[in-house]
């Protein structure tokens, strides 16, 4: 089982960022952001249908509340009038989790060829002989350059720039993608814990991973945020509505503290 | 209250962080492979735990570890690393008069007495140590990741000179007095001669691969493999191309050359025995898993440590086996032969101390209960 996951995902991930950091001038900064680019959108007929599924469940969002309100003491009615709402909405509810489930291995081959070909250490180096000993245009890259900016690539980013930039997108990946503001507070807390604990997380693991996967964190989150928005846009909002869905409350209080001064003239 | 009731969601959050911050900070120490050096009656043997034990060559009782002390893990919940010379060593120790010098990855070399394994001096370089010191005269030569190597005075760790690699250098340099030069193989593909006296570069020679591992000397030749499957042989003086040979695999290993023959493994999991002034190959020997740099000659016979987990000593002239050990973890480092025993020690820092004539296990380190 090893074996094929290295050879059907692993090796192809790691002949790949190893081409590109050839074609790139020996950046592997750069070719880590250009195969992350191409690898979400060679996924994104896959992630596609989730996230516009889950779109169209967050604007379902007030008649499902309202179905399970109505139907509280009677859960078998209730996850009829639910399928029948999806049937009428056409949408599939586990439709979103397939194409995430598929796309699952490629994402984890795609993480794991970084921090392979990131070896800078003897052990790490040795396991990656196993992948590229037998093609010697490949073996002569090796070992990679890992410098690119002020960073080491296979080491920890010691300015702290990369984990605060992970911090700070998978937080507004997040946001922009999770449902608005739920009407059962003990959900809206949980999703406002989960919107700052995961961001948080992730940013301290990149505190000890190497720079190079932060770089990769970095990139595929501002590519889901932008997909998200182009989703969105398609769906008849502005960009204004959908900065404003990032701040709702922010929105909200604006918008009352303008019919507040419109009351007193 | 509702304030409230948000301002408690966010708790775990808050104390999620905070464990986080205090108790985990700071990379564990990664994994290396053990090296081990025999000399004077006792093995120093690098293990995993980043310390150097030094045991008796003759029944494995350790004499003393260093650092004696493990520093205890630090933090909340105790998941910070235990601190021992402060980072992995993938280094042998070298041995001369009364001093071990071992260099960490922590990019420190240390001086011990040997006596006790207290520390004499450190000696501090940009970036970490892979390659064992040499030491010759009195001198300790040492190569650091940070692309130098280092001549220091082997009494004081004073630097005297460094010569400017380019690139990583992992592999010993080879310290050649006959001639007063000095062979730098790097990661950046390239081997150097240096003059001795003063670090000055005499000639260069490229292959198509990163270098990892000390060239040898075989009378006027430079032998040494690259990670581009190839066995080189260079004309020691010239730098000139004398003949290669192609395996099939990462060569990351110094070759040994003996009465005319030259024996190489590979990451092809094959040893082959190369004829010295042609490259010829005399036989070849299949293991099962990958030879990186473990090879040992003694009285006819070639020993051969593999990933496999296997000891072969093979027929060094036909290479047939003659006799095979198996241990309980990978053999990644070089073997040390002595007239007594033949010392292994795998990756997962267990030490054995073998027949040389038949392969009976003298000694194990650490012993059974200690395992425990």
């Amino acid at each position: 089982m090893g074996q094929l996951w290295n050879e059907f995902f692993i090796q192809p991930m790691i002949y790949a960022s190893l081409w590109l950091y050839q074609l790139l001038g020996h950046n592997f900064a750069l070719a880590i952001t250009v195969l992350t680019i191409a690898v979400r959108l060679l996924t994104l007929p896959l992630t596609l249908p989730a996230q516009k599924s889950a779109k169209k469940q967050q604007e379902l969002q007030p008649k499902i509340q309202a179905l399970q309100k109505k139907y509280a003491k009677d859960k078998e009615r209730q996850s009829q009038e639910l399928m029948k709402l999806y049937k009428e909405e056409g949408i599939n509810p586990m439709g979103g989790c397939l194409p995430l489930l598929i796309q699952l291995p490629i994402i984890m081959a795609f993480y794991q060829s970084i921090a392979k070909v990131l070896a800078d250490t003897p052990l790490a180096l040795y396991s990656l002989a196993g992948f590229v000993a037998g093609n010697t245009a490949m073996t002569s890259l090796i070992p990679l350059s890992s410098k690119f900016l002020w960073l080491n690539l296979a080491r920890p980013d010691p300015r702290y720039v990369l984990p605060i930039l992970v911090v700070f997108t998978s937080w507004l990946q997040q946001k922009i993608m999770s449902p608005g503001a739920s009407t059962d507070p003990q959900a809206a807390s949980m999703n406002q814990t989960m919107q700052v604990t995961m961001p948080l997380m992730f940013g301290f693991l990149t505190m000890q991973w190497p720079s190079g996967l932060a770089i990769y964190f970095v990139v595929t989150n501002i590519v889901s945020i932008i997909i998200q928005v182009v989703i969105d846009m398609q769906g008849g909002k502005s960009f204004r509505d959908v900065l404003q869905n990032l701040w709702p409350q922010a929105a909200s209080g604006k918008r009352a503290q303008v019919k507040g001064r419109k009351k007193k003239k | 209250m509702k304030v409230l009731k948000k301002k408690w969601g966010l708790l775990p959050t808050i104390v999620i962080a905070v464990l986080f911050m205090t108790s985990c900070s700071g990379s564990a120490p990664s994994a290396s492979w053990p090296e081990l050096t025999v000399a004077g009656g006792t093995v120093y043997a690098a293990l995993t735990d980043g310390r150097v034990h030094a045991l008796d060559a003759d029944t494995g009782s350790e004499k003393w570890v260093f650092p004696a002390e493990v520093s205890k893990p630090s933090g909340l919940l105790g998941c910070s690393a235990p601190k021992a010379t402060e980072g992995p060593i993938y280094a042998a120790p070298a041995v001369s008069d009364d001093l071990v010098y071992v260099g960490s990855y922590n990019s420190t070399l240390y001086a011990l007495n040997t006596l006790a394994g207290v520390k004499q001096w450190e000696f501090s370089t940009g970036d970490r140590i892979v390659a064992a010191p040499v030491v010759v005269g009195n001198t300790v030569y040492l190569a650091s990741a940070d692309q130098h190597v280092y001549a220091l005075d082997a009494a004081t760790g004073t630097e005297r000179w460094r010569f400017s690699a380019g690139n990583w250098v992992w592999a010993s340099p080879l310290v050649d007095q006959d001639s007063g030069a000095m062979y730098v193989a790097t990661m950046g593909h390239k081997v150097y001669r240096v003059r001795l006296s003063d670090g000055t570069q005499e000639w260069e020679f490229t292959t198509q691969g990163a270098i990892a591992a000390a060239p040898a000397l075989a009378g006027d030749l430079l032998i040494f493999g690259s990670f581009d499957g190839h066995v080189y042989a260079v004309d020691a003086s010239t730098g000139e191309e004398r003949w290669t040979f192609q395996t099939g695999g990462w060569v990351w290993g110094t070759p040994l050359a003996v009465d005319g023959v030259v024996y190489v493994g590979s990451q092809d999991r094959k040893v082959y025995a190369l004829d010295v002034e042609s490259g010829t190959k005399l036989w070849e020997f299949q293991a099962n898993g990958a030879v990186r740099d473990t090879l040992a000659y003694g009285e006819g016979t070639l020993y051969v440590g593999s990933e496999d987990k296997m000891v072969y000593a093979l027929d060094a002239q036909t290479g047939k086996p003659k006799w095979t050990f198996t241990a309980e973890g990978s053999i990644l480092s070089p073997l040390a032969l002595t007239e007594k025993a033949l010392y292994v020690v795998t990756t997962n820092g267990q030490v054995y101390a073998l027949d040389p004539v038949d392969g009976g296990q003298l000694w194990h380190y650490p012993p059974a209960e200690e395992k425990k």
